[in-house]
């Protein structure tokens, strides 16, 4: 009876140890904080919902969106998503840089559509070279060394010189929604010892704009299948 | 332009830290090696553990080393032999181990009080030689190093992989010679010599007894260990073990042969399990967990911030670059008010805003991220998304409860340039001038908002005690209240109550037996006396006393044993890896009940600390002077502290304290262990646990608990802490 009402009490103490107050962040109780990080972690990985079915983008449903729209597809979950451009400039460096931002409020920073970062993913792109890539954009030439920047999730990042070659691939035509469109079409091969990765890039030969494209985006994320749906 | 605003925040007072740095790491140079080690893509090798929890076959050890920081606990079980071990791969060459054992049986001959004999045990193992095309991994290793342990034993290991043998798999090959317990049957001689004290659990120990190292007769041991898949492995050895105090002496176990044979199964990518059969007598089993602190149990992603608002061109728009705003007192109060909300949204505090056209500094609190880069990203973007075009430069400083830490000046432009540069973490870095913040700022805006302050919290708590010869693991669980009151800039008024729920640390029968004054020996006695106690109260005031100096006074009931009154001075310049600190206490003992009476014993204590970063993540601290005992001496602590913010470190203290005075341990020592919270969590947080597990908690070298020690709280912003992660600076 008595590790009864310990018990009892016991439970009462931590549900009361949701109970903090005065603004400061550092005042819950750390442990019960890692405590309970540790059991939604464990919950977690068993709970994992199915995957949300595909929706099938029509050019009505586009037509009523507004502003540019990007579909992003991760490799990892193949589930699909919308993305909303949240920044657009250009700085020093070439090319035309977009920032946008997907419903879970995660980011890809594309310049000329190569994906030169990634913020909120966990496991990070935190920057990244194009030119090289984008060199290949008239349907010659292209590939180079190409400066990678990697979160190790451990606080720091390492700069990875990846070797690229850049094949092209000729001309294509691809159907994004209702449209056809003519792209060039470019595959990069990139490797750093051991460790390889291609991309696929589809640029339209009327505006230089990269409309289709399947990249990486680090060890931990790997590919996403970008689609430019409009704008 | 770049290298002067650098030179500029780096001033004059780094060059006499530098030339420090210089002679101290060029005694060290296996240290800074570290970092370079680890690499994104590569996966460590990780050899298995035997059962000593140290890479091994099954007894007997291998030659090569856990990838660096790398942690493994080992709990193995054979012949009513426990062994539980904590290995961290300290360097990337040297590792250190912790282990606690018991061993049933242990008074069946020879009478003993206890009928399990528990014993502490700490080794060293250093890879001499790493493996490559041609030669084996050599490595050396000291078991149970310290005293006349019932481990004690020395090795020189090789061990050879090879992967493209006819079999799958790989396999790897180990021969040695061991000493001590390892060199204890078939030896070939003593080649160094010597006689060696034989194992008597009586004595102090704890002392290394170097005099006994490689001494005594020596033997020959070797093994294979096969991994068959990804999965499974065998192994199979020959032991220079004789078990002469569990078979001979003790009957604790019957050795009928020097063959031992497993099978172990990677259950997933840090836990590894075995079955074998020992010494033709015995099962046993040993479970191996490793992990690294490197990799986040929950990887970290911050909510990413908007991109950086970009001033539109002088041209363009002449209006927005009007400077009229800097002269209308309204007009700066509009955008403190403006610029608060913004802070907000990222976890930082307005402290206060100088405006002037050119130049702004913003002092901002930051209570949400351990990375301190992160909170300086977050303010620039917030000053350039509300601050007039006109002005270009940022200095940002981060302000840790009332201690401006370090200010980073930034021009505007160069974050408008580089936000989405190939290398834009590092091309901020080196455009950017972390330099020494001003304890005031005079003619700045203060958010009046900011105090008087109160946070409080209600939540369970435990607290361990290890090590107890009749129970391994003691513990009292119970409900504690905090609060804590900040009136104004600096003072805190903070105090903590707890009331025990269940515990069996009181119910130790334990009496203190100490030549000394009983200052922590009496803990049993503090756990049984004292249900509902107040475990803190006390008032401090602490404020930047310089450009690079920190002062505090605290007083009140300050820990669970001890009261009184507590002064620190602390000079750390931003840029120097070097730090000196003096502390002051007087002190009276508590009473045991936890309420507010005092006991007669009442001692001035206090020291003198260098603290010093020696790269690569390494740091030391050395503290000289007067312990609670009224023991004078010194302590050394050596840490490693990941950019996570994980540390793993080891200490000890030496005072003139004699080991017959100090008893059981001869000396204090032990570990510390901290875990960033955020490591758990996968979301931004500033908090860690910290712990620190002693084999034996004696009076001698007690140093007083002090709420609110200066150096961690003024190191975290400075330049070093804020290089390590500076990758996450656009984050």
């Amino acid at each position: 009876m008595k590790h009864l009402k310990t018990g009892m009490v016991l439970i009462a103490a931590l549900g009361l140890a949701a109970c903090a107050g005065g603004g400061r962040e550092a005042a819950r109780s750390p442990l019960l904080t890692a405590g309970s990080a540790l059991v939604s972690t464990v919950k977690g990985a068993r709970t994992a919902g199915p995957p949300k079915g595909q929706v099938t983008v029509t050019r009505t449903l586009l037509d009523q969106t507004n502003g540019a729209v990007l579909q992003v597809v991760p490799a990892n979950t193949g589930l699909q998503d919308f993305l909303r451009l949240v920044g657009r400039r250009d700085d020093p460096t070439p090319g035309k840089v977009e920032v946008w931002q997907a419903s879970d409020k995660a980011q890809i920073i594309l310049r000329e559509g190569v994906l030169v970062g990634t913020k909120g993913l966990g496991g990070d792109m935190r920057s990244a070279e194009a030119q090289t890539v984008i060199a290949g954009f008239d349907g010659q030439g292209g590939g180079g060394e190409r400066l990678i920047t990697l979160d190790r999730m451990d606080g720091t990042a390492q700069t990875v010189p990846f070797s690229c070659d850049v094949t092209q691939l000729g001309r294509k035509v691809i159907q994004i929604v209702d449209q056809n469109v003519s792209t060039y079409h470019l595959r990069e091969d990139c490797a750093f010892g051991k460790t390889r990765f291609s991309n696929e890039y589809w640029v339209e030969t009327s505006t230089g704009k990269m409309r289709r494209s399947r990249q990486w985006a680090g060890p931990r994320f790997g590919y996403m299948a970008i689609d430019r749906l409009k704008g | 332009m770049a290298t002067e605003i650098e030179m500029r925040g780096r001033g004059w007072r780094s060059g006499k830290a530098a030339l420090l740095a210089t002679t101290l790491t060029a005694g060290l140079p296996s240290l800074g090696a570290a970092e370079s080690s680890y690499h994104i893509f590569e996966v460590p090798d990780r050899p298995s553990l035997n059962f000593y929890g140290s890479p091994g076959l099954v007894d007997m050890p291998t030659a090569h080393a856990l990838p660096d920081g790398q942690l493994a606990i080992g709990v193995s079980h054979f012949g009513g032999m426990m062994r539980n071990t904590l290995t961290f791969q300290a360097t990337p060459r040297l590792s250190a181990s912790f282990r606690y054992i018991g061993i049933q049986d242990w008074n069946d001959v020879i009478a003993s009080p206890f009928e399990t004999y528990r014993d502490r045990s700490f080794d060293l193992r250093y890879l001499l030689k790493k493996e490559d095309g041609f030669w084996p991994a050599i490595t050396i290793g000291l078991q149970d190093f310290a005293g006349t342990g019932i481990y004690a034993g020395e090795y020189v290991v090789a061990t050879k992989t090879f992967a493209n043998s006819p079999l799958p798999g790989t396999v790897k090959v180990t021969g040695g010679l061991g000493w001590g317990r390892l060199g204890s049957y078939n030896s070939i001689g003593s080649p160094f010599g010597g006689n060696r004290g034989s194992f008597s659990s009586g004595g102090t120990g704890g002392k290394p007894s170097y005099d006994q190292w490689f001494r005594g007769p020596a033997a020959p041991f070797a093994g294979v260990e096969w991994q068959v898949n990804d999965r499974w492995a065998l192994k199979a050895e020959y032991s220079s073990d004789a078990y002469v105090t569990e078979d001979r002496q003790r009957d604790v176990f019957t050795r009928q042969s020097q063959f031992n044979f497993g099978a172990e199964y990677q259950y997933s990518e840090d836990l590894r399990l075995g079955a074998y059969y020992l010494y033709g007598a015995e099962f046993g089993v040993n479970l191996q967990y490793q992990f690294n602190p490197r990799k986040p149990a929950t990887p970290v992603a911050l909510e990413p911030a908007m991109p950086l608002k970009v001033r539109p061109t002088r041209a363009s728009a002449p209006q927005a670059w009007d400077t009229g705003w800097a002269a209308s007192t309204q007009a700066q109060v509009g955008l403190r008010d403006g610029i608060a909300p913004v802070l907000e949204q990222s976890g930082l505090k307005l402290v206060s805003l100088k405006l002037d056209p050119a130049r702004a500094e913003l002092r901002v609190r930051n209570d949400r991220y351990a990375a301190h880069a992160v909170a300086v990203g977050r303010a620039a973007r917030a000053m350039a998304q509300v601050l007039p075009a006109s002005v270009e430069t940022f200095r940002i400083v981060l302000v840790e409860s009332n201690l401006p830490q370090s200010a980073v000046t930034v021009r505007r432009s160069d974050l408008e340039a580089l936000e989405f540069d190939p290398q834009a973490a590092d091309a901020l870095l080196a455009v950017a001038g972390i330099g020494e913040a001003a304890p005031r700022l005079p003619g700045a805006l203060k958010n009046d908002d900011l105090y008087p302050d109160f946070a409080w919290s209600i939540g369970p708590y435990v607290s361990p005690s290890y090590f107890d010869p009749v129970e391994p693991v003691r513990f009292d669980v119970g409900v504690e209240a905090t609060a804590a009151y900040r009136p104004a800039p600096g003072w805190t008024l903070a105090g903590s109550l707890k009331h025990r729920l269940y515990g069996n640390i009181g119910d130790d029968n334990f009496r203190t037996n100490s030549q000394l004054p009983p200052v922590r020996t009496n803990g049993p006695r503090y756990a049984a006396e004292g249900t509902t106690v107040l475990e803190t109260a006390y008032v401090s005031k602490q404020w930047k006393a310089g450009n690079d100096l920190y002062a505090r006074v605290s007083a009140g009931y300050l820990e669970r044993m001890f009261g009184g009154v507590s002064a620190e001075l602390l000079w750390k310049p931003v840029a120097s890896n070097l730090a000196l600190g003096v502390e002051a206490n007087y002190v009276k003992q508590r009473e045991f009940d936890g309420k507010f009476g005092f006991q007669d014993y009442s001692v001035a204590t206090g020291h003198v600390s260098a603290y010093y970063e020696m790269g690569g993540g390494y740091h030391g601290q050395l503290d000289v002077g007067r312990y609670l005992a009224g023991d004078v001496g010194a302590t050394v602590t050596l840490t490693r502290e990941f950019e996570n913010g994980w540390r793993v470190g080891g200490f000890f203290t030496v005072t003139d304290v004699s080991a017959e005075e100090f008893g059981e341990g001869s000396f204090d020592k032990g570990i510390n262990l901290t875990i960033p919270i955020g490591w758990f969590l996968g979301q931004p947080d500033k908090r860690s646990i910290s712990t620190t597990i002693r084999p034996i908690q004696r009076d001698g070298g007690a140093r007083l608990e002090v709420p609110g020690r200066l150096y961690e709280q003024v190191r975290s912003g400075h330049r070093n802490a804020l290089e390590d992660q500076w990758s996450r600076v656009w984050e």
